[in-house]
Order: C-alpha cells, then sequence, then structure tokens
C-alpha cells in the first residue's frame, strides 16, 4: 500500500459523484478508516464536488487522486478540461458555501486553490486517530 | 441581475437584524433569525440520515444545535454566521449519534442486510468503544468488505432520496432521478396512483412542468421558455415538488 | 425561575408551573427537578408556562430530554400558555409536533 496513488477521472455529473464516493470509501477502509470516519470522508468529497461545480464556471471534467501519507487520507479533486458557464443563481451558490463549512467540520484539513475567485481545486486530509 | 440585488438587500436586512440581536438578545429577533437560518438546520441534517438515526430526530437536533449557535454568535468577531453555525450543528449531531450508539432506530423503508448492518454497526460499537470498521462488521456478519462498503452506500441512496445537492440546468435534476430512472428502491413512485393523487393536489402550471418534464423528458430550459418564466424559477418548482413527494412517501411507508 | 410542582393522584400528572426564565444557568436545575419528579411518579406532566418569560436552547433541550425520560414510561409532556413569541420558536423548530401545545384556563 506504500505510497500508491489512485487517480481517477470523472465526467463532472452527478452519476458519477458516487463512484467518487464508493472509491474513497475503499480506500479509507484500507487505512484503517472506521465506518463513521469512511461516511464522512464521503461526504467530504460529494461536498468538495458540489463546491466545484456550483460556481459561475464550472468544469466538465474532475481528477481525483487519492493517496496517503501514513495513515492519513489525502484526496485532491481539481477541475479539468474545459470549464464553462453556468446559470447558477446566487442563492445555491449561498448554499454551496455550507459545503466549504461542511467539509471544514468533517476533515482535518482543506484547501481551497482559487484562481480569480472560482474554486480550482480542493485538497484535503484526515487521519485516522490511530485506532488499530 | 434583478435576483442578485434582491439578494444583496435580504443579505443587508439579516445582517442588520444579527447585529441588533447580538446587541440586545431579544428573543423575538432570535426567533425570526431562527426561521431565516433554518435551511442550514435543515440541510445538514438531511446530510446525516443514511447513518441508522431518523431524519426528525436529526432535525431536531440540528435546530436545537442552531439556536445554541445564535445565542453564542458574536458579530464583532467578524465571522460569518453560517460559517460558525455550521461546525455546531454538525458536532451535536455527531454527539447524538455517540449518545444512540446503543438504541437503533431504522427507517422504515431498509433491506435487510442495511438493517443487519446497522445492528452490527450498534453491538460492535458497544463492544469495541468506538466505531467499528468495514473489515470487522464484514466478519462479524460473514461477508466481505466490499459488500459493507456497497451496502453503506446503498443505505445513503435509499435514505437521501435526492441527488438534489446538485443542479445542471440542461440534463435530468433530482427529480426525474427519482421519479424515473433510478432504481427499485423508487418503484414507489413510479406507481401510477401514487403520481396521480400528488398530481390531483397541484395546481395548473405545476401539474404541466410535472408533466413535461417526467414524461416528455423536457430540459428546465425548454419548458422554461415554453411557459415565459426563467429557468430558474422552474428549477425551484421541481424542488418543491420533490420535497412534496418526499414528504408523501415519508408519511405513507 | 420558580419552579412549583402538585401531583394529582387521579390523573395521575403533575402539574408543574415555570415561571421567570429558563437559560443556560438554571436549565440544569430544571432538568434535575424534571428528572427527579419522573422517577417519583411517573405518569404524565403539565407544564404551565404562562408566567414564563423567556427560554433558550439549553432550555429547549431540557424539555426534550425530560419527553424522552417520560416516553420510557409511556407519559407524555404537555405545555400550557405559552407566551406567543415563545410558542413562536416551538413551531418553528417542529417542537409542536412532539410536545402537546395547549392553552389552558387556571
Amino acid at each position: 500500500m506504500n505510497n500508491d496513488i489512485i487517480t481517477l477521472t470523472v465526467p463532472a455529473k452527478p452519476e458519477y459523484v458516487m463512484i467518487t464516493r464508493l472509491t474513497s470509501a475503499a480506500f479509507a477502509s484500507r487505512l484503517g478508516f472506521d465506518v463513521d470516519q469512511i461516511e464522512d470522508i464521503k461526504m467530504s468529497v460529494a461536498e468538495a464536488i458540489i463546491l466545484i461545480l456550483n460556481q459561475a464556471v464550472r468544469p466538465k471534467e474532475l481528477l481525483i487522486k487519492f493517496m496517503h501519507l501514513g495513515q492519513d487520507i489525502h484526496i485532491d479533486i481539481t477541475g479539468q478540461g474545459e470549464w464553462i458557464e453556468t446559470n447558477i443563481s446566487t442563492q445555491d451558490i449561498d448554499h454551496a458555501q455550507l459545503s466549504r463549512y461542511i467539509l471544514g467540520s468533517m476533515m482535518d484539513e482543506v484547501e481551497f486553490k482559487t484562481d480569480n475567485g472560482i474554486i480550482r481545486a480542493i485538497c484535503m486530509h484526515k487521519g485516522c486517530g490511530g485506532s488499530s | 441581475m434583478n435576483e442578485k440585488r434582491k439578494n444583496t438587500t435580504d443579505n443587508d436586512k439579516i445582517e442588520k437584524l444579527l447585529r441588533e440581536y447580538c446587541e440586545t438578545r431579544d428573543i423575538n429577533l432570535r426567533n425570526e433569525l431562527v426561521q431565516h437560518y433554518l435551511y442550514i438546520a435543515e440541510i445538514i441534517a438531511k446530510k446525516f440520515v443514511n447513518r441508522g438515526v431518523e431524519y426528525d430526530d436529526l432535525f431536531q437536533v440540528a435546530s436545537l444545535a442552531l439556536i445554541k449557535a445564535l445565542e453564542r454568535f458574536d458579530i464583532n468577531r467578524g465571522y460569518k454566521f453560517s460559517s460558525f453555525a455550521t461546525p455546531t450543528i454538525i458536532g451535536e449531531i455527531k454527539n447524538h449519534f455517540r449518545d444512540k450508539s446503543r438504541i437503533i432506530r431504522l427507517p422504515r423503508k431498509e433491506s435487510e442486510m442495511i438493517k443487519k448492518i446497522e445492528s452490527a454497526k450498534a453491538h460492535l460499537s458497544n463492544q469495541l468503544g468506538r466505531s467499528p470498521k468495514p473489515e470487522e462488521i464484514g466478519k462479524y456478519l460473514n461477508i466481505t468488505t466490499e459488500e459493507v462498503l456497497e451496502l453503506m452506500e446503498s443505505s445513503y441512496l435509499t435514505n437521501t432520496a435526492s441527488l438534489d445537492y446538485y443542479i445542471d440546468e440542461n440534463n435530468e435534476t433530482d427529480l426525474m432521478a427519482m421519479v424515473g430512472r433510478e432504481e427499485k428502491n423508487y418503484s414507489l413512485v413510479e406507481d401510477r396512483d401514487v403520481i396521480e393523487k400528488i398530481m390531483s393536489g397541484l395546481g395548473d402550471t405545476e401539474r404541466k412542468v410535472l408533466y413535461e418534464r417526467f414524461y416528455n423528458e423536457r430540459s428546465q430550459r425548454e419548458i422554461a421558455e415554453e411557459i415565459g418564466v426563467s429557468q430558474m424559477y422552474i428549477s425551484r418548482m421541481e424542488r418543491r415538488l420533490l420535497e412534496r413527494f418526499r414528504s408523501y412517501i415519508k408519511r405513507t411507508i | 425561575m420558580d419552579i412549583k410542582e402538585k401531583f394529582n393522584d387521579d390523573t395521575k400528572t403533575w402539574h408543574v408551573s415555570l415561571d421567570g426564565e429558563i437559560d443556560i444557568y438554571n436549565a440544569p436545575e430544571l432538568k434535575e427537578k424534571l428528572h427527579k419528579l419522573i422517577e417519583q411518579n411517573p405518569g404524565n406532566i403539565v407544564l404551565d408556562c404562562q408566567n414564563l418569560t423567556y427560554i433558550d436552547s439549553t432550555g429547549l433541550g431540557v424539555l426534550i430530554s425530560a419527553l424522552r425520560r417520560i416516553k420510557e414510561y409511556d407519559g407524555e409532556i404537555t405545555i400550557t400558555n405559552l407566551k406567543p413569541y415563545i410558542r413562536k420558536i416551538f413551531v418553528i423548530t417542529g417542537l409542536d409536533k412532539i410536545f402537546a401545545l395547549e392553552v389552558q384556563g387556571t
């Protein structure tokens, strides 16, 4: 398992959020996370995707990387390919902001890579808490 | 554009209210603010429905936590209220799970296997003094870890009942996913009688939108153009209809 | 806050009046009291709140915990004569669906 990286590229559509959640669950499970932590990680991954997609511009594709440092899980979600304009209302953007706060509560650390106010990538990590 | 302007005025109004509340701690202002921010409690509570506790319970905990957050909020610290309230609400929900780990309340529409997972989880939590790992649940139930993970995910799909966190203007959204395209879990809604019953309680426009989206699979934009309203209007209407379906199903199961 | 209680043997009901404010400072006291009453005589509780002027989230939490406790004995909590601005928070949060809220003559 040492330093293996799993890379997933998915179209930015709702159907594929589930695949991302499942992959993160499987990866986290191998690292020794318990079921509650796994649910938190799954939620975070979904919220991060929502955040990237509910903006004035959004990508058509998402690149998701699963990595680990010791027993800490690291997940990077990056919008890639073409970015297109959306019709999102500000109310929905406000609601999407909640995702930002939810992310912060679920993961140990979250980093937003922005450019001109648009989030391009989200990097997050979470430790196991050492229960082995 | 008008919407954006209106939104800013609303925000200003709320900020004034918040400021006034922080100064006076007046109960009426508090109640008004709770009403305004209740959506935060709803949204967060919904995200935890697949973990073995019913939504009503979760909402109770979340709304109380929201009130608590308001009572503790100090606007002079410079945080946005929602950024302050969210971790408080999540924290209280998690505490609630810890308190409830002995009692399992299962949503009624669960498969046998998912029920067994919840049982196993409660039992092992007690035994281990912490949440179990998927592997441990698998061993306990004599199924593979993979099956455990897949069942956890399907529990999420069953209980969340919507993909409504995501809005895409062109393609099918929550309503369509829920009423037609998804799996057997939603077969109840495909039942003609159920749909007709709900349809009969709708207004003309709502009925038309439902019909066009569900039966004719037309996009929100198309329908909006035809009716002569904004696409956002159609999107919001769909969301309201979704709520209605959800609560109807909750009541009748 | 002032709490007065009386047990009605015929109806197996505690009649408790809550005067004043319930907040984070005295909520634990109320919690202890209600739980004690339930232990003494498990049955139903009627809370007369006509002189209740304020309740915060900890107060609401105490009521909910008392409700959970009394439900273990199949009891109910009825809350009466809430001032409108206090009743409002019950309605907003859906607590009016888990507590019976009534207006009663004294």
